[in-house]
């Protein structure tokens, strides 16, 4: 694939403004709009296609960490951001109005939802709240010593949730279990402080984490164990294929073809992309996104359908990518992972192909 | 990536006084020597955390102690190592519900190893009590050298960044030679740097100094 840099969005509104200059920390994506959290604590809501402001959600006072979009029936969506000023806060889309704000005592890293149910990262707490009851359910305050860095329900059982942490460690939580110690039923450590981790796998099996040291491992979450730790990644990408490489933005994984992605950058605002080979875990050169930005990317968001890229920089802009050879993601399937037989023997975390929409619970895990 | 902005001579001269002063007023405890960063045009509300743990050449924390929980494999190599260890039947006969003695246990060690197959147990053995005091146990696999393993945990320092722009590593302690600390001040700056997107341009200062000695500038 050979991505070109289509267009951009300049995410500061007013040019000399030294208010309005900021880095984009973070993006939501819908069919319509983007979404982008600026380091000024404004979220501004652009449009997808046209690449125009339309609204600027304005009430965080602090930094903002995530956003999640959720679509709703009537081609609305809600925005749920989460900040270090201590509140989750909800608004609606066509409004640009905020429709609710859920106050806790920490800062909130990272937050997930699933149905009504929003899971937050307090600090080093889990937070499990209803936002119909607007109530919390559960909290867990025994998991990790350092701020969570990323939580998420489980894609394909909501009943299980997943939370890394500045401490290092990963924390799998099963809701079917009354007891909150108890309901930790996996715990792997990452050695290093975590900053993002993410599912990846047919039946999103494994996950990888990222750490602040710029360190990328492979987990396979059923049996706890540990299928690969990359070492000094930056250095051997940098030796092997002779470009500097400084951090990686993420991990990204398409489901179709089964192909894992790692997309790392220098200092200069160069994106390169490297696919992951799942039986010998070598990196091959993919792609590269050149000349869109001048900066540390922070996010990148690939549509797997339209096949079009968007990544958010500290250079405050929020570039959009095309390829420019094919517009089929046509690339060989990737084989799947393989797992040595033994270590499938001792653990009962599996995660079956559960209809994540099913009430027959006869025990509500919330 | 710019050349160092710091020669390890001037390093070791700073370190060479240092010793001389703890060496002049001995203390009743082994001093650490540690470097202390101050950073400029880094903002905590915006640029990205860097906090983590640097790997050093020499071992840091000499009374650092280390409990393996181990499997058969792993039971034997300690004996022969001369290794603190607990085998599951140990583990098990703590139990998760006795937080007397989970707490005794995470409090006499600093850190623990477990045997992958152990490892994965632990929550069920012990609960989240080495969780709670941020000392759940690192993977020893068996392709590992459990005596090097044991010197590498006792060999890695933590930085942490928090709110305000100064940091410190404990970069060794002064009965380790000038050259192994010099090495290790060295090592851990350019790791810094590597994780700081203006390199040099984000440190504002460079300070070593042991415990209870006076700080001298490096940079």
């Amino acid at each position: 694939m050979n991505f070109k840099l289509a267009s951009s969005i300049l995410h500061t509104v007013q040019i000399g403004d030294p208010d309005d200059i900021c880095y984009v920390l973070y993006f939501s994506v819908n069919g319509n709009i983007v979404a982008a959290s600026g380091s000024n604590n404004l979220i501004k809501i652009y449009n997808r296609k046209e690449k125009v402001l339309v609204n600027i959600l304005k009430g965080h006072t602090d930094q903002i960490h995530e956003t999640l979009l959720k679509d709703k029936t009537d081609g609305n969506a809600i925005l749920l951001s989460c900040s270090s000023d201590k509140t989750v806060r909800i608004w609606d889309m066509y409004q640009a109005s905020l429709v609710q704000t859920i106050h806790q005592q920490d800062e909130i890293f990272s937050i997930d939802l699933y149905q009504n149910f929003l899971v937050m990262g307090c600090s080093n707490k889990l937070v499990l709240y209803d936002l119909v009851k607007k109530s919390v359910i559960r909290t867990f305050d025994s998991s990790h010593t350092e701020d969570i860095t990323r939580v998420r329900f489980h894609p394909n059982d909501p009943t299980k949730i997943v939370s890394v942490s500045m401490d290092g460690l990963i924390c799998l939580y099963d809701l079917n279990q009354a007891d909150d110690e108890e309901a930790i039923i996996s715990v792997l450590n990452g050695e290093f402080p975590l900053s993002s981790f993410g599912f990846f796998g047919k039946n999103s099996e494994f996950i990888f984490t990222l750490s602040t040291q710029e360190r990328l491992a492979i987990w396979d979450l059923a049996s706890g164990t540990r299928l690969k730790e990359f070492g000094d990644l930056r250095q051997i990408l940098t030796e092997r294929f002779q470009k500097e490489i400084n951090y990686f933005v993420n991990v990204d994984y398409h489901l179709e073809s089964n192909n894992l992605f790692l997309f790392a950058g220098d200092y200069q605002g160069n994106i390169y992309i490297y696919l992951i080979n799942q039986t010998t875990w070598e990196l091959s050169e993919f792609s590269q996104l050149l000349n869109g930005h001048s900066d540390i990317v922070r996010n990148i968001y690939w549509d797997k359908n339209t096949l079009e890229l968007i990544s958010s920089s500290e250079d405050s802009k929020i570039s959009f990518w095309q390829d420019s050879n094919q517009p089929t993601m046509e690339f060989k399937s990737s084989p799947r992972i393989n797992i040595d037989e033994n270590n499938n023997n001792n653990n009962n975390n599996s995660f079956g192909k559960q209809n994540p929409k099913s009430k027959n619970n006869k025990s509500n895990p919330y | 990536m710019s050349g160092s902005k710091i020669s390890s001579d001037q390093v070791r001269q700073s370190v060479a006084t240092i010793f001389a002063e703890a060496a002049a007023n001995k203390r009743g405890f082994c001093e650490t020597v540690e470097l202390q960063v101050n950073l400029k045009n880094y903002d905590t509300k915006k640029d990205k955390r860097f906090s983590g743990q640097i790997k050093l050449s020499t071992v840091t924390k000499p009374k650092f102690s280390v409990c393996v929980f181990a499997d058969q494999q792993h039971c034997d190599e300690a004996t022969k190592i001369g290794a603190e260890f607990m085998d599951i039947e140990a583990l098990k006969k703590i139990g998760p519900k006795n937080k007397k003695a989970i707490k005794k246990l995470s409090k006499k060690y600093d850190a623990f190893l477990a045997s992958e197959t152990i490892l994965r147990q632990v929550p069920k053995l012990l609960g989240p009590g080495l969780n709670k005091v941020g000392k759940f146990p690192l993977l020893l696999s068996h392709s590992e050298d459990m005596a090097t393993k044991i010197s590498e945990v006792k060999s890695t320092v933590k930085f942490q960044l928090k709110k305000v722009l100064c940091l410190a590593v404990a970069v060794g302690h002064i009965q380790l030679t000038e050259r192994e600390i010099a090495t290790n001040v060295i090592q851990s700056i350019n790791f810094l740097i590597s994780l700081l997107k203006k390199g040099w341009q984000n440190i504002k200062t460079l300070y070593i100094k042991s415990s209870m000695g006076r700080s001298f500038r490096i940079y």
